[in-house]
């Protein structure tokens, strides 16, 4: 039941394939973060003074059972080349079960745009309480570099 | 032309819906009728009057039929329908989805042991056929002329029909004739599904790419589906703007995993949608791969069938959780 069976585009492939502005590309990267736990966790990464890749825009969302899977496809229709889904850990979720239905739904979510031929790099959902600036700034830069890998993202978009 | 009164399964169908509207217990009935144009096609028949005569019902009656129960949700009286096993599911989904009131449809169930494809009739240079007949192991195929002709069901059966585990029409009002044997022919096992998933991404990619780039957008998928009968579809509306309606590649790769989506947990698995699409897109590879994930994932047994809560509706605590 691996998520991952599929062969990793690599960068160069990319360049070989004619796609401009390798050489100034940085991956971009899309958060959706739950207002009662990632957010706070992003929040305290910044008080923390944590560094982490300026390369994540962070769209707040009152809890991650709000963000639809299409989301996601429009996200990386118009320019992202990740999207991250953080919430709050199960059984901490403000609203009781919001985070339990985000995990169903995600779980199938990753597995559909994998069988689609999407990289499953390219749609990740984390755990992330208030209480952890740290796993935020790690889980981004983890992510950053997994992008980084896969180079641009070209699918889904309108570019043949 | 044959008389199609030959066949006792149309003599009882007639008489039941005969009976049923002179004890006005049914005000109109939805079965099928000969399309004009083709021998080898039967197509939708509403019947509101009390002309039963176009009223057919042989091994070519494929159409979907439970969809067309949303059109008399306000009228007077109750609906008859005729009904299979995989009407009845869809039945069941818009009854559950609270789309139709069940207690205003009266169905009469047909056992099942298959229906014919009439492409695959084509390609056995089948062009005609008045009357079929269900032999067990093959259909007898009889043509306007008389001629008759014995086909292996393997060979003529409907892809759907192959490992089809709903031959009884479970949770009919009526049945016509009797029960029959609910074995499958072949085991359930998501063949198109495996196959792909064993491609690499880039492949599967560009697969997709292939079969949606030829989406005209028509949305007879969405019109034919049973779990698709929301009031108002997403696709209609002019907000949220997310939701492109343009018919390019990225909309349509848009648009295809919206609608999988849409029925994740909630498709009935009865293959219209693939049938009455245009361009042969291989709707059924998507809505079974999510069944075969949900299966797996959630240990739900036959994700295909309406339950009170769906799959995506409530969870389990000790739910697979990759995402820490």
């Amino acid at each position: 039941m691996s998520v991952t069976n599929g062969e990793p585009e690599t960068r160069n492939t990319m360049e070989a394939a004619g796609f401009e502005q390798a050489e100034a590309w940085e991956p971009k990267i899309v958060g959706f973060c739950c207002n009662w736990c990632s957010y706070a966790g992003a929040d305290l990464a910044g008080t923390s003074r944590m560094a982490y890749p300026d390369n994540i825009r962070i769209i707040r969302v009152p809890c991650s059972g709000r963000v639809n899977p299409q989301f996601v496809i429009r996200a990386l229709q118009r320019g992202a080349d990740g999207v991250l889904v953080a919430g709050c850990h199960p059984g901490d979720c403000h609203y009781s079960t919001g985070n339990y239905f985000t995990r169903r739904r995600f779980l199938l979510t990753r597995r559909l745009l994998e069988y689609m031929g999407i990289e499953p790099q390219r749609l990740q959902a984390r755990w992330i309480s208030g209480s952890e600036g740290e796993k935020f700034s790690r889980v981004v830069r983890e992510m950053v570099e997994d992008i980084r890998t896969l180079g641009p993202n070209t699918r889904l978009r309108d570019a043949k | 032309m044959t008389n199609l009164a030959a066949n006792p399964q149309v003599d009882q169908l007639r008489a039941r819906v005969k009976e049923l509207l002179d004890e006005e217990k049914i005000a109109g009935f939805i079965g099928y009728e000969r399309a004009s144009g083709s021998n080898l096609k039967r197509r939708p028949f509403f019947m509101v009057g009390a002309d039963l005569e176009p009223l057919v019902l042989d091994h070519l009656c494929t159409n979907g039929l439970a969809k067309y129960l949303m059109d008399y949700r306000h009228g007077e009286g109750r609906m008859g329908i005729a009904a299979r096993g995989c009407d009845l599911l869809a039945i069941k989904r818009l009854a559950a989805d609270h789309r139709i009131n069940r207690d205003r449809v009266v169905v009469i169930g047909i056992p099942c042991q298959g229906v014919m494809d009439p492409v695959k009739l084509k390609a056995m240079g089948i062009n005609d056929v008045a009357e079929t007949e269900d032999q067990g192991d093959t259909f007898i195929v009889t043509a306007s002329d008389g001629e008759t002709r014995e086909i292996n069901k393997g060979e003529a059966l409907l892809d759907r029909c192959l490992d089809c585990g709903h031959k009884n029409p479970d949770g009919h009002d009526i049945l016509l004739g009797e029960e029959t044997d609910n074995t499958p022919f072949q085991a359930r096992e998501f063949a198109g599904v495996s196959r792909i998933e064993t491609m690499g991404v880039s492949e599967r990619y560009d697969y997709w790419k292939r079969q949606m780039d030829r989406c005209l957008r028509c949305y007879a998928c969405r019109n034919v589906c049973p779990a698709c009968s929301c009031r108002e579809c997403a696709f209609d509306v002019a907000s949220p703007e997310w939701l492109g309606a343009r018919t390019t590649l990225s909309e349509q790769q848009m648009f295809h995993f919206t609608r999988a989506m849409h029925v994740a947990g909630r498709c009935v698995g009865c293959h219209r949608c693939e049938e009455v699409c245009p361009v042969d897109i291989p709707l059924m590879e998507l809505n079974e791969k999510l069944m075969k994930d949900i299966e797996e994932l959630f240990a739900i047994e036959g994700a295909h069938v309406p339950r009170d809560v769906e799959p995506l509706g409530q969870f389990q605590m000790d739910d697979p959780d990759e995402f820490n």
